[in-house]
């Protein structure tokens, strides 16, 4: 039952994440990558990483999607210089090469995965199994212990993105 | 996270490497044949979400909680990339009214 | 480490000072923020902390390369005087202060302990480099090279941490030890290593050429350097350099070495083919600060050698080639900033050759300068960039890798000629430069640096007793 599902999200996921790469309209994609968010959501829960999976509607769809909309708003105006083509329509360029290289590579990591033998990574897990089930309080304990420094640190980041962000998209004066 | 969570138990870590495999490819296929800036940058975000994908599945099967920890920042940087991004498009915009990469040839792409 | 949370201080510190009318203040309070960040820097000596439950390590040999990174950006900071008083660059303290926040992601990148602060490093000084690259906002060519950079730069990350996860999933640990011990134990035969492990790997590698700029990976780097405004181009091609070798020596020499058989072929090739391509594009480069591009992928293919040859003298070479090539970086691009200003074509600054002729008549300094820094980045006697290329090919040759050092020998000969184009233009051709004004601190770099070059060059063992 449960693979089931699992499966059901998967091809929801693949399938929305084919549609960001064959639709011509800029929006439709982003409305695409809306489905893919919610399906790898979805799937994080049912690897046991519950709390990631409520991080990933917030921080996902709710912020990276919501920008991302707001630039598709923002840089799709009528009246291009250059002969620039209506910016809702976009083309594909070079399919040919793009698909080659990432089906040699999607070729290369099946036969990876293929040999990697996870079968047993689990055997060897399996007496440890509990019903102890949620995420959520050791992932803030380690925040808050082992990894306090790249927490700190990724301020520093944030920083750099809010006076950079606000600096490039200010105006002209 | 002493433990594996429960539900990992019945379904095989192979379904989570070749779906995150299957995304990433997507990912990097797009990033190699779409023109549109935001249409590439979303590939990006597909890659990124593979990657994640992936670290919380192997995070969960090694019991280890710190590739869960991992995905989290690599949540945190992708919004401030998306941000610097973003900002990016918007003022190359303001120049030049399109963001079709085949259009930005003043350096030869 | 100290000097991680006193650069992150003096960052926001630098961005208060923006709110103040007087914008003079803001460069020598940068230099004095860096200096004082040296000096944190340098009290760490012969000392070997572990941080913050195995995230980052000090020890002598981040020391050095802190210490290569910071004077590095001190010399871009002093030549950095266009922000002040130039109505274009309305927002000095907005750049000092990312300066500052990139180059605590450069030091996390020389001493990380953990993959983690390994990617956050590379994030903050990546993040900040797009915005630098595009801090020209009404230039196209800025804009440009931002997105471009930008795109790239993603992607590239994207990889890296696809990479990570492999090897994450193989060896089920993030620290750089933790991962170096599965490895090597693994060698030793207890089981056998899975494929994913050598996929993970060479994805990390790739991720770190693309920020290197090592041919296949390198065709972003010409637009984004040539697109950037020039202070900018200099700091990245010394400063991110510098970092992202420094990264990739520490992983493939700790956590991948008991694996060194798999991956020396694919260096051992990259390398070869970085060096050709890098220097035989540059011979027909006519913009000046488009060969300085193509000269920064050919120094990353050198660079590379020593990597792929994976000595005990590694780390010294590395850093003693850094800190050449970046002060000699540093000074061309500080001449070519002051030359091309003066001279414009068509509106624009001049960045070809011919904006060199006739240099030397008028400005003495300048051309000595310009021709100091080309010999050495050319590895010609008595400069540092030559001892910089002779410990890199001693310890090619001590690991036998011929191929790698015959290339590296032609195109040696092959950069001498591109080397000499300006130096050939600005002393022996006619040209009407008038005297160029120098303002103080930029003179005073210019001859540091020069002095530096040369001194280097008759005395290397100053430096290279210490790395």
């Amino acid at each position: 039952m449960l693979n089931i599902i699992l499966i059901a999200f998967c091809i929801l996921t693949v399938g929305s994440a084919l549609w960001v790469l064959w639709t011509k309209n800029v929006l439709h994609a982003a409305f695409a990558l809306l489905l893919t968010f919610l399906g790898v959501a979805a799937l994080y829960v049912m690897a046991g990483a519950d709390f990631l999976g409520i991080t990933q509607i917030l921080v996902y769809v709710g912020g990276i999607l919501v920008l991302l909309i707001f630039g598709i708003m923002l840089t799709n105006q009528a009246g291009n210089k250059e002969g620039g083509k209506n910016m809702i329509l976009t083309e594909n360029l070079n399919r040919f090469w793009g698909i080659l290289i990432a089906g040699g590579f999607f070729g290369l990591l099946f036969y990876t995965f293929t040999q990697a033998g996870f079968q047993e990574v689990e055997q060897q897990h399996f007496g440890e199994i509990s019903n102890h089930s949620s995420t959520i309080q050791i992932t803030g304990i380690q925040l808050m212990t082992d990894y306090v420094l790249p927490f700190e640190i990724v301020g520093v980041l944030l920083m750099i993105a809010l006076v950079g962000a606000s600096f490039l998209a200010s105006k002209n004066e | 996270m002493q433990q594996i969570p429960d539900v990992i138990r019945q379904i095989p870590l192979n379904y989570y490497v070749f779906f995150s495999a299957a995304l990433f490819c997507i990912g990097v296929t797009g990033v190699l044949t779409r023109r549109n800036a935001i249409i590439i940058f979303m590939s990006v975000e597909l890659m990124l979400n593979a990657v994640n994908l992936l670290l919380a599945a192997f995070s969960s099967y090694k019991a280890d909680p710190a590739g869960q920890i991992f995905v989290f920042f690599i949540m945190a940087v992708a919004a401030a990339e998306v941000a610097v991004g973003l900002a990016i498009i918007v003022m190359i915009y303001r120049n030049i009214q399109t963001i079709d990469t085949g259009i930005l040839n003043k350096l030869k792409w | 480490m100290n000097s991680i949370i006193a650069l992150s201080l003096f960052g926001i510190a630098n961005l208060f000072l923006g709110f103040l009318n007087n914008r003079k203040i803001l460069m020598p309070a940068t230099l004095a923020f860096i200096l004082f960040a040296l000096g944190l820097n340098l009290a760490d000596w012969n000392t070997e902390v572990l941080w913050f439950n195995n995230m980052l390590r000090t020890n002598n040999l981040s020391v050095n390369f802190t210490t290569v990174i910071l004077v590095a950006t001190l010399l871009v900071v002093a030549i950095s005087r266009g922000f002040g008083d130039d109505e274009e660059h309305s927002h000095p303290a907005e750049y000092y202060a990312i300066m500052l926040f990139s180059v605590v992601g450069a030091i996390m990148m020389v001493t990380f302990e953990n993959l983690l602060m390994l990617f956050i490093g590379l994030e903050i000084l990546s993040v900040s480099m797009y915005v630098l690259t595009g801090s020209d906002k009404r230039n196209l060519r800025s804009n440009e090279a931002a997105l471009k950079y930008f795109l790239m730069g993603a992607f590239a990350t994207g990889i890296l941490l696809f990479g990570v996860a492999l090897v994450y999933g193989a060896t089920g640990s993030f620290s750089i030890y933790g991962i170096g011990n599965f490895v090597t134990e693994n060698r030793m035969g207890q089981s056998e290593i899975t494929p994913m492990l050598y996929v993970g790997i060479l994805l990390i590698i790739i991720g770190l050429l693309f920020k290197v700029s090592a041919a296949p990976f390198h065709f972003w780097t010409p637009d984004v350097y040539e697109g950037a405004p020039t202070i900018f181009t200099a700091f990245m091609s010394t400063v991110v350099k510098t970092a992202g070798f420094a990264a990739l020596y520490r992983l493939l020499s700790v956590s991948f070495v008991g694996e060194y058989g798999k991956w020396v072929y694919l260096l051992y090739f990259l390398c070869a083919a970085t060096l050709i391509i890098a220097n035989i594009t540059a011979v027909y480069q006519q913009s000046f600060k488009r060969m300085m591009a193509f000269s920064s992928i050919s120094h990353a293919g050198y660079l590379l050698m020593t990597v792929t040859s994976n000595q005990a003298t590694t780390q010294s070479s590395i850093l003693f080639y850094s800190l050449a090539y970046s002060i000699a970086t540093v000074t061309a691009f500080a001449v070519m900033i002051l030359v091309s200003e003066n001279k414009t074509s068509n509106g624009k600054p001049d960045e070809s050759f011919d904006a060199f002729k006739g240099l030397a008549k008028n400005n003495p300094l300048l051309a000595f300068a310009l021709a100091v820094s080309m010999l050495s980045l050319a590895g010609i006697p008595l400069t540092a960039g030559f001892w910089g290329k002779f410990f890199i090919f001693s310890d090619a040759f001590k690991r036998g890798l011929i191929l790698d050092l015959i290339v590296a020998v032609l195109m040696s000969a092959v950069g001498v000629y591109y080397y000499f184009k300006p130096i050939i233009a600005s002393y022996m051709k006619e040209g009407n430069i008038q005297e160029i004004t120098i303002k103080p601190i930029y003179k005073l770099t210019l001859i540091i640096t020069t002095i530096l070059t040369i001194l280097l060059g008759l005395m290397p063992d100053l430096v290279k007793s210490i790395f």
